[in-house]
């Protein structure tokens, strides 16, 4: 029997249902996403990343940083509390509740829990017995908040506050989730390090800003320039330990501008369905009649901000 | 549907694991398996032990390696890595196929692969891929929390899949082939085997300490009272020791470059000296009228 044909439409047979399982089916299912909503809130997620932002993933992706950095936070599961967050009218019931749920409480200990709500009366227990305990709460009148709470080393390490999804990079092209960890995760280290400067600095001189780091220093996407009689509003601040000669002064390229605004918007932190987790909602900002410009904020610029310490951990 | 009409978002990190995993795995295991299947019978004059068990081996890489790729901290669909890793560990059927295959048509006589250059190199070779593949199922039981796969382990194994088993392979058919093709046969024979050695050390100096160093900093990572900045400096010993692997692997392969370049420019030196020969005549000095 001539086994060639046969040898060949196995391996066709193969080679295709894998291209169907890894490339059509996630291009039927993930390749027409379109932004959704974040949970509970109804925020559109996510935003496309500003302008500066997006040349600054063409840095990003041109020096190679995925081949150190990753951007995918790993979560290994969930647990939820439980918070009391109204006792109810039914003073009685409730205490009898309240004792069932914590046994350990006398009853003026009870009425005393019952000042200064929202208070938690499970921490990070599972699904089940958090819903059991809120039924016992409900049935007695109070109301109750269930809390999500992702968990893993990466989050506790703060990292991020829930893993990253798909969604998270939605408008990046190319994404760069990246392959190894050389480096610290930065899916949300814009919110770790939300100065521009930061980043500047650690770009230009990482050793001298991390104590034991061993990122290599990126100073061709600096300029070192002379200063003029006032120094440029962009020059940067220079760390511990590094110098520069007197009457010059390090002034950041466009690509490094670019990196840095790419890496002050990488936050993935939102609530989404897919990726379920509580915040507190935003304190409510009182509208006022004020005429802008009333407040002297002054805007924060890289040359603004402190001189982080050498040894902060990102 | 990467580059013609790129596909939105996090598809393109899932088309590009497809791709890389089928290069490595099918493709280039595939090839490499293809040339130790014909060197082993033919050096060792000893028929492969079963047609439809080879076949057998052939068909379960395909099936099972075509559908790896997929790493479990990815940002996708839940499906995704879980079928990646189904794939994995069915590859040990391919496994289990291939041990057998190797075990029946040397019948225990696992000395005659220390015999010829070309053989040594299969030999290893083929380890290498059952390291792989042995690698990648130690990856899927460390579970969907572990990091192992964002470590310096996923390094290791990558190291392993394109230097470890195709290049192997690859030297081992070229020392077969070249002094077929040629007269007198390689240029440095003694440097094969030179070359031999320290690719093999080279490439286990690689391999081991990044092996070792993904386990430490998964294990590291895990803890998150351990800092960052701790977690890589454990690294840097065996970044060292690997860097050793790497400059050995260097040293052999331009070993192997001085090889090839000379057995081929004498081989071809004695031709044109031959030919130029057979169109000319020597003439002693007298002859040449001035």
């Amino acid at each position: 029997m001539n086994y060639g044909p046969l040898v060949f439409l196995a391996a066709f047979f193969a080679l295709a249902s894998s291209w169907f399982g890894f490339v059509v089916t996630p291009q039927l299912q993930l390749g027409q996403m379109q932004q959704t909503n974040t949970v509970p809130a109804g925020a559109l997620y996510p935003v496309a990343r500003p302008g500066m932002a997006q040349q600054g993933l063409q840095v990003y992706r041109a020096n190679g940083c995925a081949y150190c950095h990753s951007q995918q936070v790993v979560q290994t599961g969930t647990v939820f509390d439980l918070l009391l967050t109204d006792a109810g009218t039914n003073q009685a019931a409730f205490v009898a509740a309240l004792q069932m749920v914590l046994p350990r409480l006398s009853r003026p200990e009870a009425l005393e829990f019952a000042q200064g709500l929202p208070k938690p009366v499970r921490r990070g227990v599972a699904k089940v017995e958090a819903e059991a305990a809120a039924k016992t709460l409900k049935a007695a009148g109070a109301t109750t908040a269930v809390w999500i709470v992702p968990v893993g080393p990466d989050i506790a390490r703060g990292w991020g506050r829930r893993r990253t999804v798909a969604e998270d990079f939605l408008f990046d092209s190319p994404v760069q989730p990246g392959i190894q960890r050389i480096g610290p995760d930065l899916a949300n280290v814009g919110v770790r390090q939300p100065d521009a400067g930061w980043h500047l600095r650690h770009l230009y001189a990482p050793k001298a800003v991390v104590a034991g780091s061993i990122m290599p220093p990126y100073p061709y996407l600096f300029e070192k320039r002379k200063a003029g009689r006032q120094p440029s509003p962009d020059a940067l601040l220079l760390p511990h330990g590094v110098e520069v000669e007197a009457g010059y002064e390090i002034v950041p390229k466009p690509e490094a501008k670019a990196l840095a605004a790419y890496l002050v918007s990488l936050r993935a932190g939102a609530p989404l369905f897919s990726a379920p987790l509580s915040v507190a909602a935003a304190p409510v900002v009182a509208q006022t009649n004020a005429p802008a410009g009333t407040t002297n904020a002054p805007a924060a610029g890289p040359n603004a901000t402190t001189n982080s310490a050498p040894g902060s951990n990102p | 549907l990467l580059q013609m009409f790129p596909v939105r978002g996090i598809t393109q990190a899932v088309i590009a694991w497809w791709y890389s995993a089928n290069l490595s795995l099918v493709w280039f295991g595939l090839m490499g398996l293809a040339t130790a299947f014909y060197l082993l019978p033919r050096i060792t004059g000893r028929e492969l032990s079963s047609h439809y068990l080879s076949l057998f081996v052939f068909w379960m890489l395909i099936l099972f390696g075509s559908w790896t790729g997929i790493p479990s901290s990815a940002p996708v669909p839940a499906w995704m890595p879980v079928l990646s890793n189904i794939g994995t560990v069915l590859m040990l059927l391919g496994l289990i196929g291939l041990v057998l295959i190797i075990h029946q048509t040397l019948d225990g006589r696992y000395g005659l692969l220390a015999g010829q250059n070309p053989l040594r190199f299969t030999a290893v070779g083929l380890l290498a891929f059952m390291l792989v593949i042995l690698m990648g199922v130690v990856e899927v039981f460390a579970g969907p929390g572990s990091f192992l796969q964002l470590t310096w382990f996923g390094n290791a194994k990558a190291q392993l899949t394109s230097y470890g088993f195709p290049a192997m392979v690859l030297f081992a058919g070229t020392y077969f082939i070249l002094p077929r093709l040629v007269d007198d046969g390689l240029r440095f024979p003694k440097l094969a085997r030179v070359q031999f050695w320290l690719a093999t050390i080279g490439i286990a100096l690689v391999v081991i300490p990044f092996a070792i160093a993904g386990f430490v900093e998964s294990a590291k990572l895990a803890q998150p009272d351990i800092a960052f900045v701790d977690v890589s400096k454990s690294m840097l010993m065996f970044i060292r020791i690997s860097t050793i692997g790497d400059l050995l692997i260097l040293i052999a392969n331009g070993l192997f470059l001085l090889n090839v370049a000379g057995t081929v420019l004498r081989y071809y030196r004695v031709q044109l000296q031959a030919g130029f020969s057979a169109v000319t005549i020597e003439a002693s000095a007298g002859e040449v009228r001035s």
